[in-house]
């Protein structure tokens, strides 16, 4: 025996205004993936990049290798300063950098104009001060991403504030470093060698 | 108690239309982390000077002459004496130079064991211009490659005959150049 308890529903009313519902769901479903949000996104910010030090290996007699290690203090270094919660991609151009040229000339394609170029690099970003390696992280590839500010481990911290008038954002400042070794041959030319390498900095 | 009867038309459509919607959501999750337009770059120049070795050749030995017989002392003058040794560095045009030598060194007669004492002095000029030249001792070690990558060095010195057992002495003098 069945009872009801007196409210019946139109089933096949229901199911075909739930099927308008799905549709128009879909088609107007930006607004419902509107709560993915990047941070970086809305950030009205910037990051100071700054080109602290050179890789200078100073005069190399040919025939000879010239190293600079990690930690000697002569590395090259470039300083990212920005918002500390946020992550950064970092490009770096050429990659890898095989070889100094003569007097900068990349189109050097010959063993006289060109000096092989063994590069390194590293960055940190535990809020370390600028020559201090320690925990310095390997980069072994032409991009990397990576928080300006290491997050370690431990539960996830709350959000950050949303920027608004009169607030600040609070910063931190990651390194990078290069550092490596050259060859020169007997048959390099003598001279000044060169290689400019670029490295650009967006945020995620 | 509700009666909820599917038809198998509306089961499918609703099944598609939450599939659906999910996968759309996940497209578009994906298109997230644009940036927010902020980009800068910086450059680090990676830089080095290749040189030749530097090399130095012996142009000249030094030539004390026939000593006469109640002479005491012989000194040889890098800076104006003939008889001076010469030497010649080739390397780096232009560049700084650190010269060290031993001020003494013991001179051995040929076929025999006494020896003479002498005490080098030495002149160096970035020109072939011995009358010019410069003293370098050790108050003066540093000195700069002439523009064509040649630096010039003479020899002299000054030995004590006094007590000397006559005849032919020989002896080396070491000389050490390094870039700065």
């Amino acid at each position: 025996m069945k009872e009801n308890l007196g409210l019946k529903l139109n089933i096949s009313d229901f199911m075909r205004r739930l099927t308008i519902l799905l549709i128009l769901l879909i088609v107007f479903n930006n607004n419902v993936i509107a709560q993915v949000i990047d941070f970086g996104s809305y950030e009205s910010s910037s990051a100071i990049v700054t080109n602290e030090r050179n890789l200078e290996f100073g005069q190399v007699l040919k025939s000879s290798t010239e190293s600079i290690s990690l930690g000697s203090g002569l590395e090259g270094v470039i300083s990212i300063q920005g918002i500390r919660y946020l992550d950064i991609l970092v490009d770096i151009s050429p990659y890898p950098a095989n070889y100094l040229y003569l007097n900068g000339n990349i189109g050097c394609v010959t063993d006289d104009c060109r000096v092989p170029f063994s590069l390194s690099m590293v960055y940190t970003n535990a809020g370390q001060n600028l020559n201090d390696i320690s925990g310095a992280i390997s980069l072994s590839s032409a991009s990397a991403r990576f928080p300006i500010l290491a997050r370690g481990s431990g539960p996830p911290r709350p959000p950050p504030v949303p920027v608004h008038a009169g607030y600040t954002a609070p910063t931190e400042t990651a390194h990078i470093y290069f550092y490596g070794s050259i060859t020169p041959n007997i048959a390099n030319d003598s001279g000044f060698y060169s290689n400019l390498i670029t490295v650009t900095v967006t945020y995620d | 108690m509700i009666y909820i009867r599917l038809t198998k038309y509306m089961a499918k459509a609703i099944i598609f239309g939450l599939l659906f919607v999910g996968f759309v959501q996940v497209g578009f999750a994906q298109n997230g982390g644009s940036g927010n337009g902020f980009s800068a770059a910086v450059s680090i120049n990676a830089t080095a000077t290749v040189m030749e070795s530097i090399e130095i050749s012996t142009v000249q030995n030094i030539s004390l002459g026939s000593v006469t017989p109640g002479v005491i002392e012989l000194f040889v003058n890098p800076q104006n004496n003939e008889g001076a040794g010469k030497l010649l560095i080739t390397g780096r045009p232009n560049s700084m130079i650190r010269v060290n030598y031993l001020a003494q060194r013991e001179l051995v007669r040929t076929g025999g064991a006494e020896t003479l004492l002498f005490q080098y002095v030495v002149s160096g000029n970035s020109e072939d211009n011995q009358f010019n030249s410069e003293l370098i001792d050790v108050s003066r070690t540093d000195v700069r490659m002439g523009a064509d990558g040649r630096f010039f060095i003479w020899i002299g010195g000054r030995v004590n005959l006094s007590e000397v057992v006559f005849g032919n002495y020989e002896g080396e003098f070491g000389i050490e150049i390094e870039y700065i």
